[in-house]
């Protein structure tokens, strides 16, 4: 263990994971790739709904999920509390 | 601490500095096929223009067809995260049906794009007709070995995890196999855009 003295362990990703993030992240880039597709190939983008949609889906990220479910993600300094998502902890 | 309880920490702190040299290793590869790819693209953009009196890609690009094969291989990477959550919570039936639908997703999208390569060589659009049909091939075939390779990996795991479960190793590679599925994915869509988007539209 000495030569990991001093350093982080290598983080895959995948505990900061959550079916949510991956719903909107894959509705994502389903709307950003039609979106491209529609431009190119000269048909009607409906520029309005699909930015409230992307819009939408954004903000579904940053919402706060207070839920006691989550058990594996890292606690960032927070041991004991509760497992929440959220950027913003006082939303929490 | 007792001698077995310290060798059982032992043991942990092993396997912990296995799954993180895997990761590490895998992600120095990823890098390697990034300079892989970079250069494949580097040589269409010289070359795309280059068609010598053959077709362009304005000429044989099907884009609803693309835009199946770019939906089959999204689709993938959506259930192949979703697998690795599965993984995660330990639910072995659950990332057995995700991997398989991932499978299934992969191997349609294989299978489009022979099919798109076929009707391309059979009618006078074959890798020698141009510098352009060259890189065009070269590019999108090397991709799609990756994939052949994903998908082959893809099935031995789901069989590993049907005879072994939900084995420390076996979420390592599944670990492993998924970044793989998702850099083949982002691939992809720089395919989709520098090949088939701005060829379409002749930029």
């Amino acid at each position: 263990m000495s030569q990991h003295a001093g350093t982080e362990r290598l983080d895959s990703g995948l505990a900061h994971a959550g079916v949510r993030s991956y719903v909107s992240g894959f509705a994502m880039s389903i709307l950003f790739t039609i979106a491209a597709y529609l431009l190119v190939t000269d048909r009607v983008l409906p520029t309005g709904p699909l930015v409230a949609v992307i819009l939408v889906a954004a903000l579904a990220q940053l919402a706060p999920s207070c839920t006691a479910s989550s058990t594996s993600a890292p606690s960032r300094g927070r041991a004991g509390s509760s497992s929440c998502s959220s950027p913003w902890r006082s939303s929490c | 601490m007792s001698v077995q309880a310290a060798r059982a920490v032992q043991h942990f702190d092993h396997e912990v500095e296995a799954d993180d040299r895997a990761v590490f290793g895998f992600w120095v590869y990823i890098m390697t096929d990034c300079v892989l790819f970079a250069s494949l693209f580097a040589t269409y953009a010289v070359l795309h223009k280059n068609t010598a009196g053959g077709p362009s890609g304005h000429q044989i690009f099907d884009m609803p067809y693309v835009l199946a094969e770019t939906m089959a291989l999204l689709t993938s990477s959506f259930t192949c995260g979703l697998g690795m959550l599965a993984a995660r919570d330990g639910r072995r039936n659950a990332v057995v049906a995700w991997f398989t639908a991932t499978f299934a997703l992969g191997l349609t999208f294989l299978t489009l794009e022979l099919v798109e390569f076929h009707h391309l060589a059979t009618t006078g659009a074959g890798w020698s007709r141009s510098g352009f049909l060259s890189a065009y091939f070269t590019l999108v075939g090397t991709h799609g070995a990756h994939i052949t390779i994903g998908l082959i990996w893809m099935a031995v795991m789901i069989s590993r995890v049907l005879g072994r479960g939900l084995t420390r190793g076996n979420v390592r590679r599944l670990t492993l196999l998924s970044i793989f599925w998702h850099f083949l994915d982002l691939v992809w869509i720089f395919i989709f855009t520098i090949v088939y988007l701005m060829g379409a539209a002749r930029v």
